[in-house]
């Protein structure tokens, strides 16, 4: 019996008055998939981001998670469900530390919230897995570090730290080189590749080299549709591909 | 988990309730009165703390539990005829109910809604008990019976002898809501407080949290009513007028948001400042509205943030998130 | 009930409808520019009503009232934006709000101090006393007088925001306010004109519910309340949410105090809570600058 995909997209279509963003999009990622979306400004990624983490509800079509549609639920329950995903915008908490923050993320994901009668320090393993998961996302320096003062790079490091926590099914990456300077980018891209491989990971980016570097599978959205999708060598070599973006990106 | 601001917390704890001892000591029975109302105050902030410096939720009717206690104890007692023993328990129960109705609406709404609805609920409790006759209306009822500690040979209406019990009452409060604030249920309140949309993104059902907390404050709330009653023997609806909501969140912020020992310094200053301004001028409003202006304007961090070093919990009210 | 009687309810639910929308447009639009709730808003309106009181006793003439009572609440309005509010604009809205709260406290016991603790009175105008046949009964000229000003104002309120610069300005402001203020509007100038509009309005309401209402130190919170519930009831940040807010909060208040008086004061709670949890965002849909 074969196992349901992390992550299934169906069909989804969503309008803003007459514009039509997204139209008839469909994903499917296996488990441990590598996932990339791409496509120009305007084509529609960041509302298929949002269609996906549940800030938005679409017009037609499902979401599935592991199998389960979870096209109606916002973002809290399709946490619970399974779903992870990172901000573009550095969302985190300001005035914990990183180690305090992966801890807090690693108690919502474990639901131990509503432990009040023991001290959070000494919640059994808690601060062991907080200090693992900062090693996983190369932040193990700075764990008693304020966010608020993080460098911008750490805090995007952050940023998929805390999506990781929950110990997702699927995660989904909104453009986490943004903004990034070379560096930072080839070390968050270190940090991508080196994802647990039972993570369906999606990863929405601009930066062509990083998509070709983790991707094992490109969709490329075109006014709020599906292009094409393939692996990577196949969006490549396609003509039509090359049709619409003339001249293209770098290799 | 650095400890070092919350070990100066509890120091400060400690050095405040000794104090507190101290001072009940060597006064007579208008000073151990003033030391008794303190402690009543002390567990009213400390419990609006929980919600307002950790939560986030600032609110502005909180004197409606303290109220609500209060009438509890009298209703309980005066009528029902229930022993104290049993009366004061049930009254925090009754806070505790109020807490969990008035909740299910306000933590919907999220920053200066939340303040708006809070005052109004605030407001109702006091516009219902004023015209209510059975009540006593404004004068509100008198006569109520002390719990009777004679086992442990305390008489409460001795007011040094009260004092004693609602300081160590006061101090028993302290250690109970540091554990909470300490807990991971407390870290979750601080995260929401943070980042109420990175907390929902993650999971967290932010409004059971904030309903969780809400309540829990609102039965510290009785507690502190419950007791204010065994030291007066009288309830009034000034309890729960929006003043006295005024009066509490101002211990709140001048002690300093989220550090639960500052508002209780906040409680022992702004109760002697309001004794001696009331025996000055009728017109003590009008210092203590400039008052408050001056310290949320000038001193958000409050006492904890002037002497203490910076914790890096939110302990401005500028950093209380505004989004619903 | 009869059909006379419910006419007469059904007026004064209008006429303190009418009332609570003077008030609460100004708290409503503030909010939409500014993101921002000035709790003072019914110590304006106390201010109104007491200096409107001083200048009819003064001159014997309600005219003068009914100039004196705005003027005075918009001053006050302006002295504050000028010396407090404008400097802290950078501040987060919640100190903001909480300023505003400590100003209820000095407000309350300034009118104390130069008024007194007792209520005044404020007659009606003999050109407005009287009555009016209404289905058979007699209804106060004056309370008809309240429920054509406020009809009035609502609907010049409607064509400035609609047809005026500065409405247009305001619109924009409330959609987006950032947007609105790269665009090289002066959001700065209509923030401040708004602002003492909305103060103003307060005043006038003092003055004109005066006559109906006492005049006492502490009407400020007695009217506060409803009017923070027709803001969040009706959708804050427009117009049209607070003329809606306030004919259903004004409608459940009279007919709760007539129907149900030992719980006339938890109807208009009861009805916040049921919009609430039906429809959280308010009557309207809540509009604030982004």
């Amino acid at each position: 019996m074969p196992k349901a995909p992390a992550l299934e997209a169906r069909g989804l279509c969503k309008a803003f008055g007459a514009l039509e963003v997204t139209r008839d999009v469909s994903l499917l990622l296996p488990r441990g998939a590598r996932h990339a979306v791409v496509g120009p400004n305007g084509s529609g990624k960041t509302t298929l981001f949002n269609l996906l983490a549940g800030e938005l509800l679409p017009d037609r079509g499902e979401v599935l998670i592991g199998g389960r549609d979870v096209t109606r639920l916002p973002p809290n329950l399709r946490a619970r469900a399974g779903l992870a995903r990172s901000f573009q915008k550095s969302n985190l908490f300001p005035d914990l530390t990183v180690r305090e923050s992966l801890a807090v993320a690693l108690t919502i994901g474990d639901r131990r919230g509503g432990t009040f009668w023991r001290r959070f320090d000494r919640s059994p393993g808690l601060l062991a897995a907080a200090d693992s998961l900062a090693q996983r996302v190369r932040l193990e320096g700075a764990r008693d570090v304020a966010v608020r003062t993080l460098p911008y790079g750490a805090q995007r490091q952050l940023e998929v730290g805390l999506a990781l926590a929950i110990a997702p099914k699927v995660l989904l990456l909104d453009e986490p080189t943004a903004g990034m300077s070379a560096e930072e980018t080839r070390a968050m891209t270190a940090l991508i590749a080196a994802l647990p491989r039972d993570i369906a990971v999606l990863i929405v980016e601009h930066d062509m080299e990083v998509v070709f570097e983790i991707a094992e599978r490109i969709t490329v959205l075109d006014y709020g549709g599906v292009l094409i999708e393939g692996t990577p060598e196949e969006v490549r070599r396609s003509e039509i591909v090359q049709q619409r973006y003339l001249g293209g990106h770098k290799r | 988990m650095t400890a070092t601001a919350e070990k100066h917390r509890h120091i400060a704890a400690a050095a405040l309730f000794l104090g507190a001892l101290a001072a009940r000591q060597f006064s007579g029975y208008a000073g151990a009165d003033l030391i008794g109302e303190i402690a009543v105050w002390a567990i009213f902030a400390m419990s609006l703390d929980l919600i307002a410096g950790y939560a986030g939720m600032v609110s502005l009717g909180h004197a409606l539990f303290f109220g609500l206690a209060a009438y509890g104890t009298a209703g309980l007692t005066l009528f029902l005829k229930w022993p104290s023993a049993a009366a004061l328990p049930a009254s925090i129960l009754i806070a505790a109910a109020a807490g969990l109705l008035v909740g299910t609406v306000v933590v919907r709404l999220g920053g200066v809604f939340f303040i708006m609805i809070t005052l109004a609920f605030g407001q109702i409790g006091w516009a219902y008990f004023l015209s209510a006759p059975s009540f006593g209306g404004v004068g509100g009822l008198s006569g109520i019976a002390q719990l009777d500690l004679g086992s442990i040979g305390l008489n409460l209406v001795n007011p040094r002898d009260f004092a004693l019990f609602a300081i160590v009452v006061a101090a028993i409060v302290y250690l109970l809501l540091a554990g909470i604030t300490a807990s991971p249920f407390g870290y979750m309140l601080v995260a929401l407080h943070q980042n109420e949309n990175r907390a929902r993104a993650l999971g967290l059902p932010v409004r059971r949290y904030k309903l969780a907390a809400f309540t829990l404050a609102a039965a510290f709330a009785g507690l502190a009513g419950a007791l204010q009653t065994q030291r007066t023997g009288f309830v009034s609806p000034e309890l729960m007028v929006w003043t006295s909501s005024g009066e509490v969140l101002i211990m709140v912020i001048v002690g300093g948001l989220a550090t639960l020992v500052g508002p209780a310094a906040g409680a022992a200053i702004w109760v002697v400042l309001r004794h001696y301004l009331s025996s000055l001028t009728p017109y003590w409003m009008l210092v203590m509205g400039l008052f408050f202006v001056a310290v949320v304007l000038f001193a958000g961090n409050g006492l904890m943030g002037l002497i203490g070093r910076r914790s890096r919990r939110p302990n401005t009210i500028a950093e209380v998130s505004l989004d619903a | 009930m009869t059909a006379a009687s419910l006419l007469l309810q059904l007026l004064n639910g209008l006429q303190f409808a009418m009332l609570l929308f003077l008030l609460a447009v100004g708290l409503s639009v503030v909010f939409g520019l500014m993101n921002f709730i000035n709790l003072a808003h019914g110590t304006l309106y106390m201010v109104g009503a007491f200096v409107g009181f001083a200048a009819a006793e003064r001159t014997g003439s309600f005219w003068a009232a009914l100039a004196a009572g705005p003027l005075a609440a918009a001053a006050i309005g302006a002295l504050f934006y000028a010396v407090l509010l404008r400097r802290m604009q950078s501040e987060s809205p919640m100190k903001q709000v909480l300023v505003t709260f400590g100003l209820i406290f000095v407000g309350i016991d300034t009118v104390r101090l130069i008024w007194g603790e007792y209520a005044q009175t404020l007659a009606v105008p003999s050109w407005l006393g009287g009555s009016v046949h209404v289905l058979g009964d007699v209804y106060p000229a004056y309370r008809l007088f309240i429920i054509a000003l406020g009809l009035v104002l609502a609907l010049a309120l409607h064509l400035g925001l609609e047809r005026t610069k500065l409405g247009a300005v305001v619109r924009a402001g409330v959609d987006d306010r950032v947007m609105a203020a790269s665009l090289g509007i002066d959001v700065g100038r209509a923030f401040f004109a708004v602002f003492c509009l909305g103060c103003a309005l307060a005043g006038l309401a003092g003055v004109v519910a005066a006559p109906v209402l006492e005049i006492y130190p502490g009407m400020d919170m007695a009217i506060l309340i409803p009017t923070l519930i027709v803001v969040v009831v009706g959708g804050p940040g427009r117009l049209s949410g607070a003329f809606f807010g306030a004919l259903l909060i004004g409608m459940a208040q009279t007919f709760g105090a007539v129907l149900i008086p030992e719980f006339a004061s938890f109807m208009i709670y009861a009805v916040m809570a049921l919009v609430l949890v039906l429809r959280p965002g308010g009557l309207l849909p809540a509009r604030h600058a982004a």
